[in-house]
């Protein structure tokens, strides 16, 4: 069985339809964070308290809110997930100010103001504020260091085009995993940036397959044209491309579907990375250097 | 096929370590949690306190079990358990510029000390920079953990018992829960066995005459209460793997020692190659508390003794008020022991050589190393001095969430890597069978791999090995289009398998490589969870193309001659 046969499709030649595909989306992803007034962090970045209470009777949102109000001053978000759950989050500044810190007056105001309900803490983060300042340094570091990492090992395999030709889609299926995180107003943990960087390395796995395979055939196929190379290659490694795609995303929707609420965003990230990633392997990587290459022909191929 | 014999071998052997590293966590999840079960019903069952006893005593050894299991096993993060991780900083504003310098090693010390008393299966403490301290304690609820944290410091000095009189204690205990355990009246027992002949009166601590004859009952009994104890050095004491379980024992059997006796433990220390904590009877009223401590500092010795040339020393000054005790409990109590107890761990217990009159004592170490005198020195400090520690980051989560989270990533990851069986088995026929079958041996190497390894497993780690059933199959999906390629460009079965696996070998690598490069900057930044999915992750995809060159290969290989195979369906 195969998804598909022999394939022979004008991707290099569209390719001016997929820059604007691409445009398009990252558009709407920077978009999507500009009109969130960026993005929604979680207590991780922002320091501060969260609180997944689960009561054993059910109450109301606006019960809560009043009983949360009256220790935080109007600062807390609350939520409930489809498990009757409560989450509530407070920023920074309430944190540890009064007498004890937020998740203690928390508590006894709920024991007060339900007491005849008894409630459980399933979770609990609290972030310092520094804490929270060096998490989003060491973020920004890590992020740093995995594409550079990737862009030196590329192009000492490759060629320096490919390298960026592959940092390009990262950061192009970075952006726009990013813009679907703020789109679907999801919160952004240190596990979703843990997702994000899975992605850059699926995206750039992906692309490596394709570069891989434009770099044996510019071997084989010395008559053709680079355009047509790239385009064979590209055919070439569709079915694999997609198929590997395919089986990680049973998995990931799996997570997404049937896991544990903890998990979901996490899997949210994984499943947009990969269908983002995928994407840009087959119709930005290669098309980038195509690109490149017609507007600035490397010596050897000129001759 | 050539060095087929070796490379089956090899699997073989593969597959046996992978088993036996795997088969601790086997036990720790699936078959303690029903003997536990059973025990407890048994507890409830006993009416009389002898039963009651004798369960105590399975319990214990159940414990001693599951803590060597816990030693072994794949541990599970404390987002699956339920648990607590903290992040102190100890405050330093209130301390002037010399008490803030250590403040940073008193607090770990303070909290290392009590953690260790707590009994938690294998706590993270740590300490990070200058003055922040990390702790990870599993399955501990946050209020017990945050009590643990929050009190200040209790140092107290305590009259330790002399050996007489702490054997006299062990016999009484062992006679008593040895008649509860054969059904006899234990009281004639206790009286056969005279004690007298064990030392004379107050035995100094060269004093090693009990020691012979005590070895010899620990020998006829072994496995009751005395069988636990050992000499260490010139005191009893007992293996660390069997502490909590003496513990146990202990306290059930409270009323067959004086009541103004306590048993304390020294911290767990090395002794002829195993670990084991020192034992001591003393006596519960402390002589002095540790708020009597104005300094402690270490010191190389400067005195006339020969002995003590280039050894360490701590020179201990007592506030004036505290003095005069001192003097006094010092004076009294000569040849005897004064054991400095921190939250009820003995940390040291110094033989009291003279009368100490002014309230500058000096403690000696015998050692030429000074880490010990600078130890001692800190914990004598912070007993006096406690050092503020603030809580600057805490994630905690419930163990009914923890177990929430396991169940629904089990099952999700298990669909999930259904769907993907399936998926091989029908679009590659042949080739996904043996997808699939390296599929399996992927999850098992990497879940023996992490076991041995000594990894957590956190709830994104089971995402990263759903992730890496994901990808596992990439590498097969790259040499199997590979095939199929070269089957159409008219290459024999036999050759398009070989040149199939030869060119997309190099892919694979390339691939993989940058995966682990993300991963590696993964493990950098995060703590706890992430980094159980880094490792996971790494893990996963060094042994993905492991399986994917060597095991499917070698099966193919062999498929292919055993079956004479000419039309491969792939």
């Amino acid at each position: 069985m195969r998804f598909i046969r022999e394939s022979n499709i004008n991707f290099v030649g569209r390719r001016r339809i997929f820059f604007i595909v691409s445009a398009v989306a990252l558009l709407l992803s920077i978009l999507s964070v500009l009109l969130h007034g960026g993005f929604n962090y979680g207590v991780d970045f922002t320091g501060g308290t969260l609180l997944q209470v689960r009561f054993t009777e059910s109450v109301g949102t606006d019960e809560i809110r009043a009983a949360v109000n009256a220790v935080a001053e109007g600062e807390a978000s609350i939520q409930q997930d489809e498990a009757g759950d409560f989450i509530i989050r407070v920023r920074a500044r309430e944190f540890n100010t009064g007498d004890s810190p937020f998740s203690e007056r928390i508590r006894a105001q709920f024991a007060e103001s339900f007491p005849d309900n008894e409630f459980e803490v399933l979770r609990e983060e609290t972030v310092g504020p520094r804490i929270s300042k060096e998490l989003q340094s060491k973020v920004l570091l890590a992020i740093l260091i995995g594409i550079v990492g990737i862009l030196i090992y590329v192009s000492i395999r490759f060629d320096f085009r490919f390298g960026i030709g592959a940092v390009m889609a990262l950061i192009h299926d970075t952006i726009i995993t990013l813009g679907m995180v703020s789109l679907f107003n999801k919160e952004l943990t240190i596990t979703v940036i843990a997702a994000i960087l899975t992605v850059i390395g699926y995206s750039v796995n992906d692309s490596i397959v394709v570069s891989d395979r434009i770099r044996e055939d510019v071997k084989k196929m010395r008559k053709e044209s680079f355009t047509t190379v790239v385009n064979t290659a590209i055919n070439q490694v569709l079915n694999r491309t997609v198929v590997t795609s395919v089986t990680t995303l049973f998995v990931t929707l799996a997570l997404l579907i049937l896991g544990a609420a903890s998990i979901r965003d996490f899997a949210f990230v994984l499943t947009v990375g990969i269908v983002v990633g995928t994407y840009s392997s087959i119709f930005v990587v290669a098309n980038s250097v195509v690109e490149w290459e017609t507007r600035l022909p490397t010596k050897r191929r000129r001759r | 096929m050539k060095g087929a014999r070796f490379k089956f071998a090899g699997i073989v052997i593969a597959i046996g370590l992978a088993i036996w590293a795997l088969y601790p966590t086997f036990q720790l999840y699936f078959s303690m949690p029903g003997a536990e079960r059973a025990l407890e019903e048994k507890m409830a069952r006993a009416t009389t306190k002898d039963d009651s006893l004798k369960v105590e005593l399975e319990m214990a050894q159940h414990q001693k079990k599951l803590a060597g299991l816990h030693k072994r096993a794949l541990h599970l993060g404390l987002d699956l358990v339920g648990g607590m991780h903290l992040v102190l900083e100890v405050d330093k504003t209130k301390l002037s510029k010399e008490d803030a310098k250590d403040a940073g090693d008193r607090a770990l010390e303070v909290i290392r000390n009590r953690i260790d008393e707590f009994g938690v299966y294998e706590p993270i403490i740590q300490k990070i920079g200058q003055d922040r301290i990390l702790i990870q304690l599993p399955g501990v609820d946050r209020d017990r953990a945050k009590g643990l944290i929050g009190q200040t410091a209790q140092l107290e000095f305590q009259l330790v018992a002399d050996e007489r009189t702490t054997y006299d204690a062990l016999k009484q205990i062992d006679d008593k829960l040895e008649a509860v355990l054969t059904g006899d009246d234990g009281e004639e027992e206790a009286e056969s066995d005279s004690l007298l002949e064990f030392g004379a009166g107050d035995s100094t601590v060269e004093d090693t005459g009990w020691a012979s004859d005590f070895e010899d009952v620990e020998d006829e009994k072994l496995g009751s209460f005395l069988g636990y104890v050992q000499t260490v050095g010139n005191d009893f004491g007992v293996d660390d793997a069997d502490y909590q379980e003496f513990r146990r024992l202990l306290s059930g059997a409270r009323e067959y020692w004086p009541e103004e006796y306590e048993f304390l433990f020294g911290p767990a220390e090395p002794h002829e190659g195993r670990d084991v904590r020192r034992l001591y009877l003393m006596r519960s009223e402390p002589e002095l508390y540790g708020s009597a401590i104005k300094d402690a500092r270490p010191a190389p010795y400067q005195g006339s003794d020969p002995g003590l040339t280039n050894t360490w020393i701590v020179n201990l000054k007592l506030a004036k008020k505290d003095a005069a005790v001192f003097a006094q409990v010092t004076g009294r109590n000569i040849g005897r022991r004064l054991a400095i107890v921190l939250d009820d761990i003995v940390k040291s217990a110094p033989v009291i050589q003279s009368r100490i009159p002014d309230g500058n004592a000096m403690i000696t170490t015998n050692e030429v190393n000074p880490d010990e005198s600078r130890d001692l020195a800190i914990i004598l400090r912070s007993g006096a001095l406690p050092a503020p520690v603030e809580i600057v980051e805490e994630r905690s989560v419930g163990p009914s969430l923890g177990n929430d989270s396991i169940r629904q990533g089990v099952r999700a990851g298990l669909i999930g890597a259904l769907a993907v069986l399936l998926f091989m088995l029908i679009y590659y026929a042949v080739g996904g069978a043996l997808a699939d079958l390296a599929l399996v041996f992927n999850v098992f190497f990497l879940l023996a791999i992490l076991s041995g390894l000594r990894a957590t497993l956190t709830l994104p780690g089971l995402a990263g090995i759903a992730l890496t059933i994901g990808m596992a199959v990439d590498a097969n999906v790259l040499v199997f289009e590979r095939i199929r390629e070269e089957l159409r460009a008219g290459k024999t079965t036999l050759a398009a398998v070989d040149t199939g696996y030869d060119r997309a070998l190099v892919t694979i690598i390339d691939a993989n490589v940058t995966t682990v490069i993300t991963a590696v900057a993964l493990y950098f930044i995060g703590s706890g969870p992430i980094r159980g999915f880094a490792i996971t992750l790494i893990t996963g995809l060094v042994i993905n193309v492991i399986t994917a060159v060597f095991l499917t290969r070698f099966v193919f290989d062999w498929f292919l001659s055993r079956f004479e195979v000419k039309k491969l369906r792939i």
